[in-house]
């Protein structure tokens, strides 16, 4: 069973072509970087995979279930780089938490003492327990993000959508926080479609590149990667860069030159 | 005059059984309508009650009855418009406002000019509440009851983030429908309690006040009820007592309540 399937998905916003005839295959365990530069479409693939968004053109199955017939939304994990919370929004890092319960309810949605059981667990589980009671809007963004993955991974989803996930964090917060999700990956088999501009921190961990610029540059794992001559064709001069930061993570063969135009800075990250 | 001699009057009561419950519709509704940034539906859908009444008026139709299902389809089409990401909320709400005033003007031309009946519903006049209105004041808060409590933690989530509210299975589209619909009975409700040209502040200050000091999502709404309800009891009161308009005094007095909310928020800030 494949966990998410795209066929010739295009997508424009009025005239502009966002996305154009995207296809590719999720399978259960796969930890795939989504990258791409500003404006490539990363944001509208995932809002049309989550369904914020029709998919005009092309065909999506999540769990071989075609999305618009889509219903156990609990085994999706989602989580945004910031949220739109109104500043003054009297909830609990506890409440927000708990609110990720809400697709396990059916009918009434109305939370028991079980839900808040399993709500503690997971905040003691991601270590943001001893601010539970404090206000969502009052924490730090590295704590609110924090309690906003408490609030993604409470019902233990099989698949796990993050939309730079770890803007907000300081680097040590952010190595445990992908260290957290590369155990979900390696124990649960969850899979995980993580669009980053850091290459360098999330090399270590995943085993696919997805490379999006309105359509797809590269869809591999990370030793075809390497090897690209796509990848060299499309980043061109900081490919060696690029490749550099994956062999310091782990796995790589060594480099490629070739010339094309995209900014980078020299942290990994494209621009 | 004592309180309970004041009590005395049928008038009195069925203007305070209405007034209390109007204040509970307001600030229930109102607290959400608020951390939604749509506290100023309010604002436009009373304008468009002004054409409502004024229909009511020309056709010999209760003013409410008949301005409820305009001021409802008012409320589908702010949602509408505002759905299109081609028009903001704010211009969506200026739109149907100024539409409201522009219909409501014209048809109070046609049904004679400005009549007393219709000053009434423009600044309130809720010692003038029928029965019928009251029962259905009634009927509409044990309505809104119903539904915060089959919808409170989905109408939550969609405030909270309607993103998020989605991909937990929240029917977000259905939730702010119900939203918008409340809010459009709630304004018809509370135009004849403090007229047209009051109904947002109802809807906006006893919320914005508890958020002031509440730090819980229920403590805000229980405080919001309170504030409400004590600014229209009180007002209706002092109103009776000093021979003012009641709308203006319930206003005020949940702008003094306002105050006292955001000075004791400051304290408590300096303190800590």
């Amino acid at each position: 069973m494949s966990v998410l399937e795209i066929k010739n998905l295009s997508f424009c916003y009025t005239t502009q072509q966002v996305l154009k005839n995207i296809n590719f295959k999720a399978d259960a365990g796969d930890y795939i970087a989504l990258l791409g530069p500003n404006g490539s479409g990363k944001t509208t693939l995932i809002k049309i995979l989550l369904g914020l968004l029709p998919a005009q053109k092309g065909k999506i199955n999540l769990f071989d279930t075609p999305l618009k017939d889509f219903k156990t939304w609990q085994n999706i994990g989602y989580l945004e780089q910031k949220t739109s919370t109104p500043r003054n929004m009297p909830l609990t890092a506890f409440d927000v938490v708990r609110l990720g319960l809400l697709s396990t309810k059916k009918g009434l949605k109305i939370f028991d003492k079980a839900d808040n059981k399993k709500t503690e667990a997971v905040m003691k589980k991601l270590h943001c327990f001893s601010y539970k009671d404090k206000l969502f809007c009052e924490l730090s963004g590295g704590q609110q993000q924090r309690v906003l993955l408490g609030r993604t991974l409470i019902n233990e989803p099989k698949f796990l959508i993050l939309d730079e996930p770890s803007t907000a964090l300081d680097s040590s917060s952010r190595e445990e926080f992908f260290e957290i999700i590369s155990a979900l990956n390696k124990e649960n088999k969850t899979t995980i479609l993580l669009v980053t501009h850091d290459i360098s921190q999330v090399g270590k961990y995943v085993n696919k590149f997805l490379v999006l610029d309105k359509q797809i540059i590269f869809y591999g794992s990370k030793e075809e990667f390497c090897n690209s001559a796509e990848v060299t064709s499309y980043f061109g001069p900081y490919t060696q860069h690029l490749i550099d930061h994956l062999h310091t993570a782990g796995t790589c063969p060594l480099p490629h030159n070739c010339g094309h135009n995209h900014e980078h800075n020299h942290e990994g990250e494209i621009l | 005059m004592s309180f309970m001699e004041f009590l005395s009057y049928a008038f009195v009561q069925r203007a305070l059984i209405s007034g209390v419950l109007v204040a509970l519709i307001t600030a229930l509704l109102g607290v959400f309508l608020v951390l939604k940034r749509l506290s100023l539906i309010g604002d436009s859908l009373s304008h468009v009650a002004l054409s409502g009444v004024a229909v009511g008026l020309l056709l010999n139709i209760t003013p409410v009855f008949c301005a409820i299902p305009i001021v409802m389809l008012s409320s589908l089409g702010v949602y509408k418009i505002s759905k299109n990401k081609k028009i903001y909320t704010d211009s969506a709400l200026g739109i149907i406002s100024s539409a409201g005033i522009a219909l409501g003007l014209i048809i109070a031309a046609l049904a004679g000019g400005f009549n007393t009946d219709l000053m009434g519903f423009l600044f309130g006049n809720i010692l003038t509440v029928t029965f019928p209105e009251m029962i259905l004041s009634a009927v509409i808060f044990a309505i809104t009851i119903l539904c915060l409590y089959f919808f409170y933690n989905s109408l939550i989530a969609v405030v909270f983030d309607d993103n998020f509210a989605k991909t937990a299975g929240v029917n977000v589209e259905r939730v702010n429908i119900l939203l918008v619909l409340l809010s459009a009975v709630m304004v018809v409700l509370a135009v004849k309690t403090v007229g047209i040209m009051l109904v947002s502040a109802l809807i906006i200050i006893p919320p914005t006040s508890a958020l002031q000091i509440a730090k819980k999502f229920k403590s805000v709404l229980i405080y919001a009820c309170a504030f409400s309800v004590f600014a229209t009891v009180a007002g209706i009161y002092l109103s009776f007592i000093f021979n003012l308009p009641p709308s203006a005094i319930i206003i005020l007095l949940n702008l003094i309540i306002l105050l006292i909310c955001s000075l004791t928020k400051i304290w408590k800030s300096k303190k800590n």
